[in-house]
């Protein structure tokens, strides 16, 4: 698990995105540079209860990113919709903590 | 009508590979001048149908099958939402998210927050759907679906319970299209208006929006219509908060007043929303899902839809909505329908 979250940033306009796009959708520039966010505001989360046949619950929300994009991610115990959270990345996948639990 | 008249062959299917159209083709025994393949889920019906449209007009076919459907086990489905595209299968499928469940809890207590909208809201348009589904044979929820036993459903991803989420089913649609002055006999369905949108706000929004959004507007100019003259709607119904975001979206919802259309124009009948029961109720056939609504109108239209016919319906609209690029859907289309005999 690295920490923060990289973004993809339009070298021309400055646009933030995530997932990777391969032209930017506001100015249809083709370059792009990489910036790591670190925190975000938890705005909505689900715990899922069953999801075919898995019986272990798991947490998912979306997070407004400081600056940048709502991303799906796997949210950690203790965040509260609402909240501002630190951000990390497994693998690809966003990983949402509580800010004062980060290192 | 004779399986020869058919010279242009469309398909939509996420579990016809390795086939393709042409193998298709070659195992219904169709000799045709127009293929074409469409994989974009709940709104590929509509797209074969504009597709279709064209090509009837063009003269590069005269009469066009158009059919899709899927067949699969619970297995399979893990692997197909899983891989649905590159953004879901790198970033969401380790998370794990939850397929379409989990996402569309976040897009629904989303719009709770915009609306104030709460539980009881959606299972209204579930509760509303089940009563159509009791005069279907053909859903998989027959039986009457309570306030109480909706709310006391296991959940799946909170605010969803087990009814705010189609059950999986194998099933299968079909259409023909062909030019008006084909349509001599029978009683025949014409088509007034469709647009689509896709994409429409480059998956920056909240998905509390689709790019019906955008399209409302020209549609029912080109429909010479109004929401007030149809008769019957099949809005796409993957979850209860698309339902009611396609209706407010096309104008059925007066004063954009969601809450009091919930509690009471909704189940009202006018118009009739969803009288197969839906894919709530009916189930959900993979890609064909978005056949399912299609078929359902076209029958009102020509009234064939038995118990549950709309009394002199003539005009029937259909939505297609789908295809989550990551966050939510980023199809949508929508079509209007009009009984020509």
């Amino acid at each position: 698990v690295s920490n923060g979250l990289t973004l993809q940033v339009c070298r021309s306009c400055g646009c933030r995105y995530f997932p990777a796009r391969l032209l930017c959708g506001q100015c249809g520039a083709a370059q792009f540079d990489a910036a790591v966010a670190t925190t975000g505001v938890l705005e909505q989360v689900t715990t899922l209860h069953r999801a075919f046949g898995r019986e272990a619950a798991a947490r998912v929300g979306s997070i407004r990113v400081d600056d940048g994009p709502l991303v799906i991610a796997r949210v950690g115990p203790g965040c509260l919709p609402g909240e501002r959270v630190g951000l990390a990345e497994d693998n690809g996948v966003p990983v949402a903590a509580r800010a004062d639990s980060q290192r | 009508m004779k399986l020869s008249d058919i010279d242009g062959l469309g398909v939509s299917s996420m579990t016809l590979a390795p086939d393709r159209v042409v193998d298709l083709a070659f195992r219904l025994g169709l000799r045709t001048t127009w293929l074409m393949e469409d994989t974009n889920g709940g709104a590929a019906a509509l797209n074969m149908l504009a597709h279709a449209r064209r090509a009837v007009e063009a003269g590069d076919a005269r009469t066009v099958l158009l059919l899709a459907g899927d067949r699969f086990g619970a297995e399979d489905f893990v692997g197909l939402v899983d891989n649905y595209n590159t953004a879901i299968r790198d970033h969401l499928a380790k998370i794990p998210f939850g397929g379409p469940n989990g996402l569309f809890a976040l897009v629904t207590s989303k719009h709770m927050q915009a609306t104030g909208l709460n539980r009881e809201d959606y299972g209204r348009v579930a509760i509303a759907q089940r009563a159509w589904a009791a005069k279907n044979p053909g859903a998989v929820y027959r039986s009457a679906l309570s306030m109480e036993d909706y709310l006391a459903a296991p959940m799946v991803a909170e605010p969803l319970g087990r009814y705010d989420c189609v059950p999986v089913v194998n099933g299968a649609d079909a259409v023909i299209v062909t030019r008006a002055d084909n349509a001599r006999r029978g009683r025949p369905v014409a088509l007034r208006s469709l647009h689509a949108s896709h994409n429409h706000d480059l998956h920056g929004g909240d998905g509390l929006s689709t790019g019906l959004s955008i399209v409302a507007d020209a549609f029912w100019a080109e429909a010479d219509a109004a929401p007030a003259d149809v008769d019957v709607v099949s809005v796409y119904d993957d979850y209860p908060v698309m339902v009611l975001i396609q209706l407010a979206e096309l104008g059925f919802v007066a004063d954009d007043d969601l809450k009091r259309f919930v509690r009471s124009e909704l189940g009202a009948g006018s118009p009739a929303i969803n009288t197969s029961g839906g894919q709530l109720s009916a189930g959900q056939a993979g890609f064909a899902g978005g056949a399912h609504g299609l078929v359902e109108i076209v029958r009102q239209l020509r009234g064939e839809a038995r118990d549950r016919q709309v009394a002199d319906a003539r005009l029937g609209l259909v939505t297609g909505y789908g295809m989550t690029v990551y966050r939510y859907g980023a199809c949508a289309n929508v079509a209007l329908l009009e009984r020509t005999r």
